[in-house]
Formats: C-alpha cells, structure tokens, sequence
C-alpha cells in the first residue's frame, strides 16, 4: 500500500489525517528439543489512517496491498462516530537520530541465524547436560514512515537480532526452568551472559530450599525486576491512569515517594538499542525522559491525547502496531544502579528470599501497584548465602510501598531483554507464603 | 476468496517440490470499541488480508507469511528454501484422510450487520452504567467482533474454506479511595452471534458494586485453606493447571515429561473426568477443521482420574505414536499451527455447591477469574471475587486473592465436584506468541482440599 496515495485520498474529505505506514521483514529460527526445529521468514507491510472530521476522530488500518481507498473510506466512517479529537497532528520538527539501524544485521545470513542458536544450546548443555533446550533467534528489519496533513514526514528503519535461551529439567515430577535473553540493533548479542545466566541459575536451583514465611528480606535480581516489578511500576506513570486518578501515584509529581537510592529514565536516545527511535509513534521528537530522580517523581508518561487530557505535553511516550492506535508506552528504561554487590546484599538479608521469575506476576491489580505469583525461580537467602531453591511459594507485595523501603540496590546493573536495564532491588519486606509440605 | 484463488493454491501445493506444503490464506475484518470512564476512546476498523506457506522437506519445517498475494509463489519457494536448511530435525507427520470441503458461517445475528453507531449506542449505555457510583475512579470497557475466513490447500489434496466470527466484550471498573485502589472485571465471548451483547446491564452494574465494594473488604490472610472454585474459575483451574500439561508438543519433546505423562497414570481421584473437543458446535473454541484440515473432535483427558488421551497435531501424534486429534490451531496468518486446547472442562458430578461447603470450618470461596498461567508444574490463577467460608457457610467478602500450586499434587486434591457444569467463552489464551486465541473453559462448582492462597499475611 502506498502511503502517500493514502493521505492524498484522505485529505479529499478530512480535516486533518495521518498515516502510519510499516514494512517488516522478520527471520525467527526456532529451535526444540536441543535443536533446530524451524526456519521461519514473516513479511508485513500495512497502513493505518488516523483522519480528523469535523471534530472527531476515524481509525483504520489495512494490509491489503490494494486497499488504499477502502482504507480511507473506513476511516472516514469510523470518524462519524468517533471520540472527539483532541488534539491537532503535530508539524514537522527536527527529530535526533539515536542510530537504529546496521546493515550487517539486516545482511546477516540465516546460517548465521542458527549458528547462533546452536552456539548457545551447546554451550549450556556443556555446562549442564541434563537441560532440554529451547532458542529463539529473531531477526527483524522494519522500516516505519510516518506522515501527517501538517507536513510531518519521517521515516527510519530498525534492525534487531534477539536471542532467547531457555533449558528444562524434569525429575519425576519436579520441573525446573531456566533461561536468559539478549537483544540488539547490532549482530553482537552477548551469548556469554545468556548462557552464563542459565547456568547460574542452574547452578543455584540444585538444591531444594525453604524460604523463610511471612514479612521478609526479598530480593529482585535483574531478572526478578523485569518479570515481576516493572509492569505495575510503570502502570503508576501511565498518563492515561494519571488523568484518571487511577494510578496510585498520580497525585505524587514532585513528591519523594520512593527511596533516595532509586532512580529511573526513560531513553528513547540511547544508540542501537532496539527501543531508540528518532520520534515517537506520532511523529513527536524523542527526548530523554527522567521519570524518578533519586526517589523523586519527576516526570510521568504521555502521548497526545492524555496530553491532551491533561493539559500537558506530549513526552512522546506514543506506542503502537500497525493494527492498534497509539497509546502510551515505554522504550529503553533504566533504572539506576546502587553501591552494593549481590554477594553483599545477600549478607545484609541474613534470611530472605532471592526471585527471578514469578508465574502470573501481572494477573493482579496492576494499576494499583499490586503484584502477587507464585515464584517460579527464586531462591531461600540462609545466614547470607543461596541455599537452593524455594517452590510453593507465593510473593506480593505493591511496588510503590515496597520502593519506599529498599534495602539495598545491587551495583550488578544489565540489559533484560534488550530494553530493560536494571540491577537487583531488594526490599526490606514482602509477605512470603508457603504450602505446607506441598 | 475467488474460485480462481482457490485454483492457484491448488496448483501450487501439487506442483511442489517439498515433502509436504500447505497454504493459508486469511480474510479478516475487525471492528473495535474502548470506553475509558464514560468517554468513547477508539474505534477501529480493521481489513487484514495475508497469508501463509508452511512446507516439510527432509523432517524440517520451514514457514513464509505474506501480505502481498503476488508475492504468494515466491513465498512459496523460500518456505521451501527455509525447510532444507531446517531438515533432518526429524518431524514427521500423522496420516489424516484429505477434506474437500466449503463450511457455510452459520450465524445468529450477524455481528457486520449490526451498524457501529449502533454498537456504539449500546456500550455507551453501559459506560454510563459502569461509572455510575461516586468511588468508580475510571472504567474500561472494549467491544470487539473479527470476521476469520480461512482457505486451506495441501499437497496432500486437502482444500478447506471455513469461517468464523468472534465477538468479545470486555469491562474493568477502578474504585479508589485515599491512594486505594480496587478492580473488578468480566470478560465475554460469543461465536457468531451478537445478540448477547445487547443485554450486558445487569453484568456491568455488577462488575461496578463488586470494585466499589472490594474498598471496604479486608485481604484474606495468605496461606492454606480447603478452597471452593466456582464454574468459570474451575475452568480457568482446569485450563491451566491440567489443559496446557496434556498439550503434546511440549511432552513429546522431553523424554521424561513423555514419562510423567505416561498414559495410564492417575491424576486424581476417580470422580475427576476432563475433556477437550471444538466439536460442540457454538463455543468459542468449535470449529469444523483445525488449522492442519483434520476434522474437530471430542478428546478424553482424564477418565475416572486416570490421564487417558492428549491433545495434537499432526507432528506430535506422530512423534508419539498416537492419533491427531484437531487440535493444531494459528492464530492467524502469521503463525504456523502448534497444540492448543479447543473447548475444555471438568464433567459434571453429583454434588451440590451446599454439600461442597458444608463440612468447612474455614476456607475460602473463589468465584469468577482475572487470569492464570502455568509452568506445567506450576500453576497459578487469580479469582475476581473471593469470600471466606466459615462453618460451613459463604461469609464475608474478602479481596481478590490467587491461588497457586502443583498442578500433581492439587488434581489430587480434588475432594468435591458439583453437577452444575458451565462454560466460561470469555477466554483468551496465549502460547508461543499466539494470543488471544478464542478457547472456552468450564466446570461445576469444585472443591480442592488444600490449595495455597495469596492474599497478605
């Protein structure tokens, strides 16, 4: 579909309109069982219209190759009964380019593709030969253009390669699962620690271990952070829940609410990051984006029409897929690192408990603040030292409570998942429950 | 779908040059409606076209999705091309008789003839509803209906058009008070009908009193009680606790989950009986053919507490050396068929919610569903409404609590089973990226003897 055919049409009998047009090529391998399972390759390539009419708002998107005129025609329908617009399509403004895209990445053979996976299969299964490995390998070239009747007109390309490892351990009924991740612009996907993760966590897994119950020392590692705590954290700085009232911290601009040892931003900047990109999904240039300053809410999260809502900027916080319209979102978060050593956090626990990953950690009231799951990989904290692995059990707490209460931040600050940078939190409580004898 | 289009694949899938090929192609169009409080927040229309080539060559899958149709004979020849580099991975494939067959939409009232003004003027209704009350700090509430046309041809000779229409309705109503803030929520599904949208009053204003009530509900105190789950969180226990455990793929990729999951071995106590199919027609988990052409079935999974069938594909009843039994499903276009459940539940028994409450000293009551996830051993799940049992009796209202466990330990623990089955169509469930697939779930009422409750201690 041809993006500027779009607007031409549009423009015939709308106010105002915009168009979000991609074009994506994505390269997963798969592999299974210890090994490769399948090659696959997925080409998209859409448009979707936002149009302004007489003071309302019409969304449609298409990805049929010759749908230009339906597409225009449904969003004009949609507009006749659409929420009212709020807010006008930003003008062209000089947009930074953080750098998104390497050519070898996007040049990158598929061959290369497996070779990555198999590297780190084996080099797991050397460490721990009795895993059954899984991987995923994903490479992703997509090209976004994004246009407006104000005379936007960006476009920029992304490339990605993503790594994910994950082994299983079956013994009679006990299962056990570990794994790590790693995602890039740049074909330079650090293996090492992907593998160093899973086998760590192996290694700390290998004995059974009882946590302490009831209001105890609980550490996140890095992991622990992304699985667990991030998305009801991020839900508090939600402009859309901040209008509403509904998110817990709404009221907190400029307030200490949490400990003075955490810090968190939000860097659309950062170069070669998978989530950089010069603007935001409507086209509003990316700016860094201080969320807390030293246990200080500084800044919440907002596209155009919360912003509109709330009578603010945009922070071109705008997220969205080819198929959904935009809403708010994150890129490259970071949360600041501390001055403690894992090993040292641990001593200052004595007794505790230690979570990588928590099973149905975003199930509850998440808005709220609230996480609450059965811990999938964590370990019991003894006399200040790992001493194996805890199951029936089951953590919750609310972040925003918990963050007021550190006691400690790890120094061991990483990259999860590519755009999540973080190192271990850990708080001075959370309630800590256990099945007897489950 | 043209009958030229239909020609093409055909000769495409007979000219090939892989062990075995198939190709997908989808029609779907999409309308959605957001309500944030009472204010109107999107509405989308959507036309999606694309579709999908998966070919076998030498035991390797190789997969190629496409939006543009002239691409379709070059994506043809690179799932090909993507399949030798993946061969020797050793899949083979279960033989199913091949279907010709064009399956007419049988619909109620027909979701696209219903105009979007109109379903508009229905949700805005309830919008009103949801934030009727001074403690609603906000409320979300989503339509949506998608239209699924499938055309599916193999080398093999199968060519198969089938249709279907999901509609969705969604509401979240937010109380707050003093930095507190409290949830309630529902989440309905339909096949090919719109109707019950029309008479969703009731429901919301429900959904509103529970979340402005759960501000002045205590938390339950976490740990172990016997725990009583009403049908649609019964269902949502057994979905994912036992559902996602009888998948094949994943089973018959390890040989000692394969040992573990031996046919023949007990689960629970012999009153517990479990069932998959997309056969029963107008749930949202039926359909006539899965995505793989081999016709919707009826799966016992449990019998009298004893694990006796799983769920498949083609690949992974061949793997094991069992039958394929409809239950290979892609979400869309984008994504080759992998084992999913279809309409699942535990079958009726003979007693009543009364009989299941009555010689409990102290427990907790856990009705309707917020979400769940397993890890196959583990499993945890969250109910939308929760109350203590005390003596034998429903007491007071308690804030939503999850329920965790060991799935081995807790079918096992399955002491009481009510003969009041419900189906729950309201779900949606992921794997491997696909989500929301359209399943549905159910249950009677049913008691667990022990289970590990999250609350705050």
């Amino acid at each position: 579909m041809n993006p500027e055919r779009v607007i031409e049409l549009a423009r015939r009998s709308a106010d105002e309109a915009e168009v979000f047009a991609v074009e994506s090529e994505d390269t997963p391998v798969h592999f299974e069982g210890n090994r490769l399972k399948s090659v696959q390759s997925r080409s998209t390539s859409g448009c979707a219209l936002r149009v302004i009419r007489n003071g309302r708002m019409g969304f449609a998107s298409s990805t049929r190759s010759d749908g230009e005129a339906d597409l225009v025609r449904l969003a004009l329908e949609v507009a006749e009964l659409g929420a009212p617009a709020r807010f006008h399509f930003p003008g062209a403004a000089p947009a930074p380019d953080p750098g998104t895209y390497d050519e070898a990445t996007a040049r990158l053979p598929v061959a290369a593709l497996l070779d990555l996976g198999n590297r780190a299969i084996h080099e797991l299964l050397d460490g721990a030969p009795e895993l059954v490995c899984e991987a995923r390998v994903d490479r992703q070239v997509q090209r976004v253009r994004l246009l407006n009747t104000a005379g936007l007109d960006v476009q920029y390309a992304r490339t990605s390669l993503a790594l994910g490892l994950e082994g299983t351990r079956v013994r009679g009924t006990d299962m056990l699962f570990v794994g790590g991740d790693d995602a890039g612009c740049a074909p330079d996907i650090a293996t090492d620690r992907v593998v160093g993760d899973a086998l760590r966590q192996y290694h700390w897994a290998e004995e059974p271990a009882e946590a302490p119950t009831g209001r105890v020392p609980v550490c996140f590692t890095p992991v622990g952070v992304a699985w667990t705590l991030m998305e009801p954290l991020e839900a508090g700085f939600n402009g859309k829940f901040v209008v509403q009232g509904s998110s817990p911290i709404a009221g907190d601009l400029g307030k200490q609410r949490y400990d003075a040892r955490f810090s968190m931003t939000d860097d659309p900047l950062l170069p070669m990051r998978p989530a950089s990109r010069p603007c935001d999904d409507e086209g509003v240039p990316s700016g860094r984006l201080a969320m807390v300053e030293a246990g200080v809410i500084r800044r919440f999260r907002y596209d155009l029409t919360a912003a509109a809502q709330a009578g603010v900027q945009s922070t071109g916080s705008a997220e969205r897929s080819l198929i959904s319209p935009p809403t708010v979102g994150s890129t490259n978060v970071l949360v600041a690192a501390g001055d403690r050593t894992f090993e040292q956090i641990l001593a200052l626990m004595g007794d505790g408990l230690v979570i990588e990953m928590v099973l149905g950690a975003g199930q509850g009231n998440v808005i709220g603040g609230e996480f609450s799951g059965n811990v999938l990989l964590g370990y019991a904290v003894r006399g200040g030292r790992i001493a194996g692995r805890v199951k029936d059990t089951i953590v919750s707490g609310n972040v925003h409570q918990a963050l007021s209460a550190l006691l400690a931040v790890g120094s061991d600050g990483r990259w999860i998942g590519g755009t999540l940078w973080t190192p271990s939190l850990c708080f001075s409580e959370l309630t800590v429950a256990r099945a007897q004898g489950g | 779908m043209t009958t030229d289009l239909r020609d093409d694949l055909r000769r495409l899938v007979r000219g090939t040059a892989a062990d075995y090929l198939e190709i997908r192609v989808e029609e779907i169009e999409a309308a959605q409606l957001a309500y944030r409080g009472r204010d109107l927040e999107t509405v989308n229309r959507l036309q999606d076209f694309g579709g999908c080539v998966r070919a076998l060559v030498r035991g390797g899958w190789g997969f190629s999705s496409f939006n543009n149709p002239d691409e379709l004979a070059e994506r043809a020849a690179d799932a090909v091309a993507a399949a030798a580099l993946a061969a020797d991975a050793g899949v083979r494939l279960a033989p199913v008789d091949p279907a010709e067959d064009d399956v007419p939409l049988r619909l109620g009232e027909d979701p696209s003839a219903v105009p979007l003004a109109e379903k508009r003027a229905i949700f805005d209704r309830y919008a009103e509803i949801a934030t009727a009350h001074p403690a609603v700090a906000t409320a979300l509430l989503r339509y949506g209906d998608q239209r699924r046309t499938t055309t599916l041809a193999t080398s093999e000779g199968t060519l198969i058009r089938q249709a279907r229409h999901d509609v969705t309705a969604y509401c979240a109503v937010t109380a707050g008070r003093d930095g507190d803030v409290q949830q309630a929520s529902f989440s309905l599904g339909w096949l090919n009908d719109f109707r019950a949208v029309r008479d969703l009053e009731q429901q919301v204003a429900e959904v509103r009193d529970q979340a402005v009530a759960f501000l002045d509900a205590p938390y339950a105190r976490s740990g172990e009680y016997p725990v009583v789950l009403d049908p649609v969180l019964a269902g949502v226990f057994v979905h994912e606790a036992f559902g996602h455990l009888s998948e094949a793929d994943f089973v018959s990729e390890d040989e000692r989950l394969r040992e573990l999951m031996k046919l023949g071995k007990r689960f629970g106590r012999p009153h517990l009986n479990i069932v998959d199919g997309a056969a029963v027609p107008g749930l949202r988990g039926s359909f006539r053919y899965d995505d793989e052409g081999v016709p919707a079935q009826r799966t016992d999974l449990v019998r009298d507490g004893v694990l006796v069938g799983r769920l498949h594909s083609r690949e992974s009843a061949a793997r094991m050396g069992e039958r394929p039994t409809g239950n290979a499903r892609a979400i869309n276009y984008r994504f080759p068929p992998i084992v999913r459940m279809t309409n699942t539940f535990i079958e009726p028994g003979a007693a009543s919610l009364e009989d299941l409450l009555a010689d409990i000293e102290l427990g907790v009551y856990a009705r309707s569903w917020y979400g769940g996830m397993t890890s196959f051993e583990m499993f945890t799940f969250s109910a939308g409404e929760a109350y203590m049992i005390r003596d034998g009796k429903v007491a007071e209202l308690v804030r939503p609590v999850q329920l965790s466990g060991n799935l081995f330990v807790t079918l096992e623990q399955i002491d009481g089973i009510a003969g009041d089955l419900e189906m729950n169509q309201g779900g949606g469930c992921g794997k491997g990226g696909q989500v929301p697939l359209p399943v549905s779930n159910g249950s009677p009422h049913v008691r667990i003897a022990r289970c590990l409750v999250g609350g705050r201690a």
